[in-house]
């Protein structure tokens, strides 16, 4: 049977924007929001390898297989690298790119939704990243 | 909405139920400008006027990130990493409840390459005398290294009998490469030195850029991925060295440390050497033992960087081959990148008394702790 997840609201859209993360603490977990091209994706801000803050590490690009002395450096802003020994992930899918198939980390369902703000004589409705645990 | 800090390390949890001494953490000076109220005038003034700033560098092969430094130990006000002795404590001693640290700084790496002696000897008693009164003064569990130029051997052995005595000083610290091999006479007696004021000689993967040597014996590989995998070749020649010269048979109170060399290679040269030890003992006369039985009683090896075959079974396994869990130490390398975490480094399967004596009682016993 299909537990229902928690929604949890972790940031306004316009806090986080491309290229951009927040790390977040969501029910225990610290958890590291990516704005990669206009979508959000959620990490656990721990590696799989030896738990370090995986969501504090390096943005960047990666290359592909090639040919000896070739290199085809691409996907630029996807690929996040451990702090700690430099493991890359695909920020997209979680896995990690020299063992996608087995290791990854902890990925979860991000929404954006609207959300009404009410204070006073004002009524707002603003974007907002919510996080599914 | 709580935008936190990372969350409690998670591999903290139970670091509490275990003693854990850490044989190999880097502390840093903030700059050079830390040893000159230890210098002579005279080498304060050639660093002035020089521009000489130690070699705070990374090398020919870039490491990865950061030079080769976690992100996240990194002090925000841009001082070097290990640095800042509250991040270490906060970071390493604190959070995984260490009992000593051994401290290895980064500055021992090139200083025994440089090419005036006397400018290392320099540096070497002024690293020496900053060492105990900022580290080793400040926080009883930080134990050092003490530091030699062991291209003068007579000033190297007086710098021994002048700080060697010193109660949190543990060890001589010298890089694994080298001009030539470390077993031959000319180093003898800094080895006795060393042995007299009962100072384990710890040997440390560094130095590769200044030997002179490339790290391999076909030339200079291309990636530090490459660089990093051949430096088991100057563990692999100064342990057969070492052995082979006699020091063991000479000195046998003498102590070795291995730090970061890894483990791997060693079953090698005990296998090889063991064989060829048979026909070829005529050569070295003064071996009265089967070379690996030196290895055994003489040498320790740090663990860090840990392997991690995908079977857990064959690492135990080859830990019997080497020697037992009595050979190893734990290390985590703080502040570097291959860092290995105390509690999630070794493989789970170790048992409860091992994990004993790699974690504390070995490095207690060896360093007299």
């Amino acid at each position: 049977m299909n537990q229902e997840r928690t929604k949890y609201a972790v940031a306004r859209a316009d806090e986080i924007p491309p290229g951009s993360r927040k790390i977040v603490e969501v029910a225990g977990r610290s958890i590291g929001i990516f704005n990669v091209g206009g979508r959000y994706y959620a990490l656990r801000n721990r590696c799989p390898h030896q738990g370090g803050p995986l969501c504090l590490g390096i943005l960047t690009g990666t290359t592909s297989p090639s040919l000896p002395g070739e290199y085809l450096y691409g996907r630029w802003g996807q690929i996040l690298r451990c702090p700690w020994h430099g493991w890359e992930f695909d920020i997209i899918t979680g896995q990690f790119l020299v063992d996608p198939m087995h290791v990854r980390v902890r990925a979860y369902e991000v929404s954006v939704e609207h959300v009404r703000i009410e204070s006073y004589e004002v009524t707002v409705e603003q974007r907002t990243v919510f996080v599914h645990l | 909405m709580v935008v936190s800090a990372v969350e409690q390390q998670p591999d903290t949890e139970g670091a509490q139920t275990i003693r854990r001494i850490d044989c190999d953490v880097h502390q840093n000076m903030k700059s050079l400008d830390n040893l000159f109220p230890h210098l002579p005038a005279y080498w304060v003034d050639c660093i002035c006027q020089s521009g000489f700033k130690g070699w705070n560098f990374p090398d020919q092969y870039p490491r990865l990130i950061n030079g080769g430094i976690r992100a996240d130990a990194i002090p925000a006000d841009g001082s070097p990493a290990g640095s800042d002795l509250d991040m270490i404590r906060s970071q390493l001693l604190d959070a995984y409840d260490i009992e000593y640290a051994i401290l290895n700084s980064a500055f021992h790496e090139n200083l025994s390459l440089l090419p005036n002696p006397d400018f290392a000897t320099a540096l070497a008693s002024a690293y020496n005398d900053w060492l105990i009164e900022a580290w080793l003064s400040a926080d009883r569990r930080l134990k050092g290294s003490m530091l030699i130029a062991v291209q003068d051997p007579a000033q190297a052995v007086r710098e021994i009998e002048r700080v060697g005595g010193h109660p949190a000083i543990v060890q001589v610290l010298l890089p694994i490469a080298s001009r030539t091999p470390y077993g031959q006479r000319s180093y003898w007696p800094i080895y006795e030195a060393a042995a007299g004021a009962d100072l384990v000689l710890g040997f440390h993967a560094s130095g590769m850029s200044a030997s002179g040597n490339p790290p391999t014996p076909v030339g200079w590989p291309s990636f530090y991925i490459e660089m990093r995998t051949t430096f088991a070749l100057a563990f692999i020649a100064q342990v057969v060295s070492l052995v082979c010269q006699g020091v063991f048979e000479k000195l046998p109170r003498l102590r070795v440390a291995l730090i970061e060399g890894g483990i791997s290679w060693l079953l090698y040269v005990m296998w090889k050497l063991d064989n060829d030890y048979k026909s070829l003992r005529s050569e070295v006369p003064w071996l009265r033992r089967l070379p690996s039985e030196y290895i055994f009683d003489h040498i320790r090896l740090t663990t860090q960087p840990v392997d991690e075959p995908k079977n857990e079974d064959h690492l135990l396994q080859f830990i019997e081959m080497i020697g037992g869990t009595r050979m190893l130490m734990y290390s985590s390398d703080y502040p570097h990148w291959d860092f290995d975490s105390p509690v999630l480094a070794l493989p789970r399967k170790i048992t409860e008394p091992a994990k004993r004596l790699i974690y504390a009682e070995n490095a207690r016993h060896w360093y007299r702790l």
